[in-house]
């Protein structure tokens, strides 16, 4: 159930400046909001503040300067401790950390499920209910007594999200979700990250995965390496747009040989270019597999 | 642009690889099995209670009260025999409770090195006085310790051995007790029950975070002493792996204060506000009442033996 109004935007950051104790900005005159059922791609290198800007969505971290509010009211140190908007809150926001060793504590899988419902003082029969539903609807009932240490990687961010699915958020917060995933546990997040989009859960994810903010964002924000935001539109538009990745480190000048002279372009991680360099092609990416010599031109895809 | 090449040195070197061992390998052993047992036992220590024992399945707080109340009594037994039935009940409790006698016995050898300091000099005649059992040393004649003035001799008397057995065989006893209690009960679920006792809330907080630090502290120095050992060739002496370990506490420290801060967020994430709950157990069951009725009929009798006896 939803108890905050639902007309309302669900975060709305004003000029919003963020730094580490005894550090520089890492987040600089940040404004946007984030409306219901969107699903928003933050965007940007490394240590532009994508992690941050998700800590400070989910009452972690407080703006050095400016405010963020989530459904209509200040996120401060106050508000996220206090009755029961914390409560409502911890419910409705859900976040799933980069590091799934820091989000699992628990000692068993099972207690990882339960631990999130049982602070949010959930009556034990819903406890139980929604975990059984949540360990079907990730697969994941043969590894309940497991040891959440002992798990692989793929297993360990399935529980992890896991965790935070009992919970019941209709907003999630995802910090490089597809970070260090193999390819078929990748596919299988971007089904589910789909799965919950249409679903109308608000998703905000922190991500250098091109390919994946592709298939699971509508809407971009893009912070550049001195930590502003420089770009809040139409993902499409976004990964379009070469110079605005290149400016942002999203893509790079990449320098390699074709027929024995040094080439320059912009590599998208998402897709080839079509510059054959004047060699004959040899098919696209789904074709042949056979190792390519480094002299070889035809189309790049990373 | 041009293409960056690889120096020299890394391009053209030349693996030199050997399969023989090396004696000075062996130098980094004491540290590897240090780490390895630290690992193990606090991974033990941590882990799961069984549930297949009757004392697992005793609601925690009535298991609290009833160790805690067989504790006070403990301390407060002043005749032999019947602090040596308590101390037989609390065995008998390990055993039924399906808890592996090593695990005791690793126990119990802790207890000498708190308690032997304090009751070692409560055998001697010049705090507790009686019947010489042996002479330590013999004092000149109107000897003086400050404004003490010293006996003939230092003497280990048959009264301070009494004292001092008895305050071992107390010692002993609360411990096994404790640890039955904390063996047959999850970590998380016991700290519950002692905040319903009425533990201070920033006490259970404080003991909750700890517990779940404990296995991130590990975590991170297994990472450290991996890290070093991929990129070991020939490991050093012995005095030089000590050294590594004092520096690398370190950088443990830094890496686990801010791996604990992400777990603490983490929870905080998911509504945690300092008072966790657990899985809530049903009321006092029949079992739980039994243990209770037996654990005050044993102070009961414990009392009037103390009296009899």
């Amino acid at each position: 159930m939803n108890r905050f109004a639902p007309n309302q935007a669900v975060f709305a950051l004003e000029e919003v400046c963020y730094s580490y104790p005894a550090g520089p900005l890492v987040l600089r005159d940040i404004n946007f909001s984030v409306q219901t059922r969107e699903c928003v791609a933050v965007l940007g290198a490394n240590a532009s503040g994508k992690s941050t800007l998700l800590h400070l969505l989910d009452g972690l971290y407080f703006p050095t300067q400016g405010s963020v509010a989530a459904f209509g009211r200040e996120l401060t140190e106050e508000s996220v401790e206090t009755p029961p908007f914390s409560r409502e809150f911890r419910q409705q926001v859900g976040f799933l950390f980069q590091n799934s060793d820091a989000q699992l504590f628990c000692t068993t899988v099972e207690e990882e499920l339960v631990f999130g419902p049982l602070q949010l003082r959930l009556p034990a029969e819903q406890v139980e209910t929604r975990v059984l539903d949540t360990l079907r609807l990730f697969g994941i009932e043969h590894l309940r007594e497991r040891s959440p240490q002992t798990l692989s990687g793929g297993e360990k961010k399935k529980v992890a999200l896991a965790s935070i699915i009992t919970c019941g958020p209709r907003v999630i917060l995802a910090d490089e979700p597809s970070a260090g995933l193999d390819p078929r546990t990748q596919q299988w997040l971007t089904e589910f990250v789909v799965l919950l989009k249409r679903s109308g859960v608000t998703l905000i994810t922190a991500s250098h995965d091109l390919s994946f903010v592709a298939e699971t964002a509508d809407r971009a924000l893009i912070l550049s390496e001195d930590h502003r935001l420089i770009y809040d539109g139409p993902v499409r538009d976004a990964l379009s747009d070469l110079d605005l990745l290149l400016s942002a480190n999203l893509i790079h000048a990449h320098a390699h040989l074709h027929a024995g002279t040094v080439h320059v372009h912009p590599h998208l991680h998402e897709a080839g270019h079509d510059d054959d360099h004047g060699q004959p092609r040899r098919g696209d990416f789904g074709g042949s597999m056979r190792p390519r010599r480094a002299d070889e031109g035809g189309p790049h895809n990373r | 642009m041009s293409v960056p090449t690889l120096p020299d040195w890394y391009s053209n070197s030349v693996p030199d690889v050997t399969l023989a061992g090396s004696r000075s390998r062996r130098a980094s052993l004491p540290v590897r099995r240090a780490l390895a047992r630290l690992a193990e036992v606090i991974a033990r220590e941590l882990s799961t209670p069984a549930d297949g024992s009757w004392l697992a399945r005793i609601e925690p707080r009535a298991k609290i009260a009833g160790a805690l109340a067989l504790v006070v009594s403990a301390t407060l037994l002043q005749k032999p025999w019947p602090l040596v039935t308590l101390f037989a009940l609390a065995l008998a409790l390990t055993i039924s409770g399906r808890l592996a006698l090593s695990r005791l016995v690793r126990v119990w050898l802790g207890v000498p090195l708190f308690s032997l300091a304090i009751i070692l000099p409560a055998t001697l005649n010049i705090v507790t006085h009686g019947p010489a059992v042996l002479t330590l040393w013999h004092f000149a004649p109107g000897s003086e310790f400050g404004p003490w003035a010293l006996p003939e001799a230092l003497t280990i008397t048959q009264t301070g051995l009494v004292v001092a057995g008895r305050f071992m065989l107390r010692s002993l006893t609360c411990v096994t007790l404790v640890l039955v209690l904390v063996a047959t009960t999850d970590a998380s679920v016991l700290l519950n029950a002692l905040r319903r006792l009425g533990m201070p809330r920033v006490f259970g907080m404080v003991l909750t975070m700890s517990h779940r630090y404990l296995t991130v502290l590990l975590r991170a120095a297994e990472e450290i002493h991996l890290a070093k050992l991929s990129r070991t060739i020939t490991a050093g002496t012995l005095r030089h792996e000590q050294r590594w370990v004092a520096a690398s506490m370190g950088i443990l420290f830094r890496r686990t204060h801010q791996l604990a801060q992400e777990v603490h967020e983490a929870m905080l994430s998911r509504g945690y506000d300092g008072d966790l709950q657990v899985k809530a157990r049903p009321g006092l069951q029949l079992l739980d009442w039994i243990w209770l009725s037996a654990v005050a009929l044993v102070i009961a009798w414990l009392a009037l033996a103390e009296r009899l006896i």
